[in-house]
């Protein structure tokens, strides 16, 4: 990959995104940012992200929604995605198996994330992507 | 046969009971009793059995007991029945019974107990049920609203955590550190006011919520306190206020309560009413009895069966609600002796309509209408300060 990654996050909490980005871009990755399901899959097609960073609880298309039609697109299927969530641990568990086998999730985090997770997650995904 | 067996049991029973405990006590009880034999046929039931199986009228002796209960052809299992066990293990059982008709459940604790023949043979068990249903259903609300809890306190301590680590981890500029300390410092705040809904809800549950009204100016001492609360988060959210409370309007009442009531609607129009939601804050004016104030916004409208749904307990009609604060909200302004409810309403440039009024409009002004949801609470004015 010659230019930098580029990350798209979608999550409601603007100070949660703002807190991501700037761990992302600290890592030089290129960031771009929308606050809700709808937003979200309008920058997918605009962006064309290299990987997303998803949030489950979205006001609208919800996190599930979003990911579901992100991967009926053959052109956006492939692209990594990392769940971030803040649903308890109990409530992931029935979430995400439950609708794992259509949703296809990468990676899955919890909020608050650790730093050095998240980033090799990222490097991890965008790694196995390149192969 | 049906009646010779029962009244022999009746005659066991109160052979074994003494004469002070009859029958007609069984029957008095509000504990259903029931005795079956080996083949789960119903020898004898009390009225508040028949009660609690929703069969009062229909005769239930010589039926099978699985049959009574959920309507079933075949013997439940040993599992779920406790009266299989009994008659297995010759012990006292205690089980749980979920009755499931109609869209309705009941909860029913179940103990069994051995009835022995004169010849020392296990012939019947005894089943005692109580219908708990009430209390079941206490327990899950309970889970729901502390799992609701959680969430809404795990999120923004989530946040300020992770804002945390970034300022304690990553070189920043002094600008942008003094952002993320803002950021953190409101996020607090608003979980504050999060724990201070608990708090009160839980005042509200042990009935010692009391209101202190005093006389104010309601723009200064409510309103504009609010605006300022919200107006820092909202204005990077793309949120606009509108604010057409008079600033001499002089209230009695709770100011810390009915800010209290302004924060959930409000909050509530913030994380519902999308992108770029436009809040108005208004003032209906006043009748003999009550001051009529208004939370408008934009966004989708309530529907007609869920505005009187959306202000029960524990009732969310949206993802990550907890269904707390409309429940709160009502509580404070019925202290208030006033109302709350929700109507639909439209806007046009900063002006909130109501379905009345957009009759009078062209069809050119029609066509520029944004939906939205108007709150509106009153307030009495025969509070004594």
């Amino acid at each position: 990959m010659l230019s930098k990654p580029k990350i798209l996050i979608i999550d409601d909490d603007r100070d949660m995104v703002e807190a991501l980005k700037i761990i992302l871009e600290g890592k030089s990755y290129i960031v771009r940012v929308a606050f809700n399901g709808e937003q979200g899959i309008n920058a997918v097609k605009k962006e064309k992200p290299n990987l997303i960073i998803l949030d489950l609880l979205l006001p609208g298309k919800d996190g599930i929604t979003v990911c579901r039609k992100l991967k009926t697109y053959p052109e956006y299927r492939d692209i990594p995605i990392i769940v971030v969530t803040a649903l308890a641990k109990k409530m992931e568990d029935k979430i995400l198996p439950e609708e794992g086998g259509s949703l296809r999730v990468e990676g899955h985090l919890d909020k608050p994330v650790n730093p050095k997770n998240l980033i090799n997650k990222v490097r991890q995904l965008l790694k196995r992507r390149e192969r | 046969m049906k009646n010779s067996s029962t009244g022999e049991l009746e005659d066991k029973l109160e052979e074994m009971l003494g004469e002070q405990f009859g029958v007609q006590i069984l029957n008095s009880m509000g504990i259903a009793i029931v005795v079956v034999d080996q083949n789960f046929n119903i020898l004898w039931a009390n009225t508040e059995y028949r009660r609690v199986q929703e069969e009062p009228k229909k005769p239930i002796i010589g039926r099978k007991c699985y049959e009574v209960s959920f309507n079933s052809k075949v013997p439940c299992s040993e599992k779920i029945c406790a009266v299989i066990r009994t008659f297995k293990t010759k012990q006292n059982v205690k089980g749980l019974k979920i009755i499931r008709k109609e869209g309705q459940e009941k909860f029913l604790d179940v103990f069994s107990f051995p009835l022995y023949s004169s010849q020392g043979e296990l012939e019947y068990v005894v089943e005692v049920i109580q219908d708990n249903t009430q209390l079941y259903k206490l327990v899950q609300l309970s889970d729901r609203l502390t799992a609701y809890a959680s969430h809404e306190l795990k999120t923004p301590l989530a946040t300020i955590t992770q804002l945390t680590s970034v300022l304690r981890t990553v070189d920043l500029s002094p600008g942008k550190r003094k952002e993320l300390y803002d950021r953190i410092i409101s996020r607090s705040q608003h979980g504050l006011k999060t724990v201070e809904n608990f708090l009160i809800y839980s005042k509200i549950k042990a009935g010692e919520l009391e209101i202190t009204p005093v006389k104010v100016n309601f723009y200064s001492k409510v309103i504009k306190e609010i605006l300022n609360f919200h107006t820092g988060y909202a204005l990077e959210k793309g949120v606009k206020f509108i604010c057409k409370v008079p600033k001499n309007l002089e209230v009695v009442c709770d100011p810390v309560y009915i800010q209290i009531v302004y924060n959930n609607l409000i909050t509530n129009a913030i994380k519902y009413g999308g992108e770029k939601v436009c809040i108005l804050l208004g003032y209906q004016g006043k009748d003999n009895e009550h001051y009529y104030f208004n939370v408008a916004n934009t966004g989708e409208s309530i529907s007609g069966k869920d505005r009187e749904k959306i202000f029960q307990r524990y009732v969310s009609k949206k993802i990550g609600g907890s269904g707390i604060g409309l429940d709160v909200s009502k509580e404070l302004v019925e202290k208030h002796r006033g109302k709350i409810w929700v109507e639909p309403c439209y806007f046009i440039a900063e002006n909130c309509l109501q379905k009345k009024d957009i009759d009078k409009l062209g069809d050119e002004e029609r066509g520029k209408l944004i939906n939205g949801n108007n709150f509106v609470f009153t307030i009495s004015k025969q509070l004594v300060k």
